[in-house]
């Protein structure tokens, strides 16, 4: 357990408090957006947003600027810096599992 | 334009792309060199998931799935089944994809667990060695509950709440029943798996009869004086099926305490109800596996350690999906694959000898009161400064009261697309 605690103090002091919860974070997104941003069906695909696009979108859905069902909801549990990262990070972690059937499509 | 172009489409979102971006190392080296065995029991929403994402994260890991059967018939949509929107194979999903993403699939039934020695019993003689359990092992009726209401009455007055041959027995039923009958549902006390749930099924069995028997009626007995979605849902049936559903709360006497199959009889502690059709959802609990290793102390549901899904009681165990109390959470599927992620990470971190990453889950429950009639809940959830998973404020929440047909349109399609995404996620 102590290097586990040590490891622990030493991530708080050097990782903001607010980001370090947006790399999992991203990964709860590929429920609905798919694991490389594709999605199967009626769900829009975040594949073709690069980090830029994809803060404008959840800084327009959380301010009510973009139209929208339920990212409007999901939007507004993120502060600025929150949605910084998890747009690098949505983009860093676009890839599907290996062996997933449409692997040949990730020709990022 | 259809409402869910509206609402955002891939061209919307096309418009505002960027150059494609370039795609980063997934994880850092250290975890995706992370070595071990992992076993997951449960090839549901956390189980698939789980086993999928820890081979993900580290590609030598050694990870083996047992599920009971050789498909998963997902609880989600199941309603439009029982409905007669879809048939019972949309809602059924192979372990292909999961092989492919290179688990070892075993279809047996995990018997015991000897956590003594790390080690799992199968029901077909085999014993799994772990250096970590992951268990996603789902419910279990507590039969008896209701008095009466035990696995053979369930033949009769099916609960239709562990998907497969339970939700053709309700399908049928309704289908075989004469215009003019009258259905029962009986909705348990909290926490039970899917609050919206008895809801959702009570709308898309009004749908049906709408459609094909509309002098029936629909009543639902419920143990409790409030339920998930209610405004949006009374809304709803208001708008679509007019004085087809009555709802009957705890206080009214809506409280079943009695039922007999034989004589298709449904006690409440104040009236006796003969219905055609009777769908008894009873009181659940943690799937019985947890108690041969003592994980749930006796309670109904597993308490872990809400960072990595560790037991509290026995090492090298983690519990995840229904079978847990995940603090603010509800028993869903989308929760139970947000669990996974998580567990899936931490595990590889403590296998590699690295601290666990901070948490962070979404769930979004969506119900149709049609196929064309959407609505949702959903929240953002991280872990409060008592290591509970709590609700971010300020977000999260349920759809818009009085909205327009095209927004309950455009939820109804993301419903569908919600659907065809996470059993995607999980199942490849």
């Amino acid at each position: 357990m102590a290097p586990l605690l040590a490891a622990a103090a030493v991530s708080a002091e050097t990782a903001g408090a607010d980001e370090s919860w947006t790399g999992l974070l991203a990964e709860m997104c590929a429920a609905c957006h798919g694991q490389a941003g594709e999605t199967p069906g009626p769900v829009p695909g975040i594949s073709e947003l690069d980090a830029e696009a994809m803060q404008a979108f959840l800084i327009g859905f959380r301010e009510g600027d973009i139209e929208a069902t339920v990212m409007d909801r999901i939007a507004r549990a993120l502060g600025d810096s929150d949605i910084e990262a998890l747009s690098r990070k949505l983009v860093e972690i676009r890839q599907p599992l290996p062996g997933a059937p449409d692997e040949e499509n990730d020709s990022q | 334009m259809t409402a869910s172009e509206r609402f955002g489409t891939r061209r919307d979102l096309l418009k505002l792309a960027g150059a494609a971006a370039v795609a980063g190392a997934f994880a850092d080296r250290v975890l995706a060199d992370a070595r071990g065995s992992v076993v997951v029991v449960g090839g549901g929403f956390g189980g698939a998931t789980c086993s999928r994402y820890l081979r993900r994260l580290a590609p030598n890991l050694d990870v083996t799935l047992v599920s009971r059967s050789a498909s998963f018939v997902t609880c989600p949509f199941s309603n439009t089944v029982i409905g007669g929107i879809r048939n019972l194979g949309s809602v059924t999903h192979g372990y292909h994809g999961i092989r492919r993403a290179g688990v070892t699939v075993v279809h047996d039934e995990a018997a015991a667990i000897d956590a003594e020695n790390n080690r799992v019993q199968l029901s077909g003689g085999d014993r799994l060695s772990y250096d970590r359990l992951v268990l996603s092992p789902g419910i279990d009726i507590k039969w008896a509950a209701i008095d009466g209401y035990d696995e053979a009455a369930a033949q009769r007055m099916p609960h239709a709440w562990i998907a497969g041959s339970q939700t053709r027995l309700l399908r049928d039923q309704l289908a075989a029943m004469e215009d003019g009958g009258l259905i029962v549902i009986a909705a348990p006390a909290n926490p039970f798996r899917c609050p919206p749930g008895p809801y959702e099924r009570a709308s898309l069995i009004a749908d049906y009869l709408h459609r094909h028997k509309p002098r029936s009626k629909l009543l639902i007995l419920d143990s409790k004086d409030g339920f998930s979605k209610q405004g949006l849902f009374r809304e709803g049936w208001e708008r679509l099926y007019p004085g087809l559903i009555e709802w009957v709360g705890f206080s009214e006497g809506g409280n079943v305490i009695a039922v007999d199959p034989e004589t298709m009889t449904v006690r409440t502690d104040f009236d006796v109800f003969r219905p055609d059709v009777a769908n008894i959802i009873p009181p659940q609990r943690s799937a019985r596996l947890v108690d041969t290793a003592g994980l749930a102390e006796g309670d109904d549901w597993c308490s872990v350690d809400q960072r990595t899904f560790a037991s509290g009681v026995v090492p090298n165990i983690h519990v995840l999906g229904d079978a847990i109390i995940a603090g603010a959470m509800p028993k869903s599927g989308f929760s139970a694959n947000s669990q996974a992620k998580v567990c899936a990470h931490a595990i590889v971190s403590l296998l590699a000898g690295e601290d666990p990453p901070e948490p962070a889950f979404i769930n979004t429950c969506y119900s149709l009161l049609s196929a064309e009639y959407g609505i949702s809940v959903a929240a953002v959830y991280r872990l409060d400064e008592n290591g509970e998973i709590a609700s971010i404020p300020g977000s999260g929440g349920v759809s818009p009261a009085n909205a327009s047909d095209e927004f309950r349109q455009a939820e109804a399609e993301f419903a569908k697309g919600w659907y065809a995404s996470i059993t995607a996620d999980m199942f490849g």
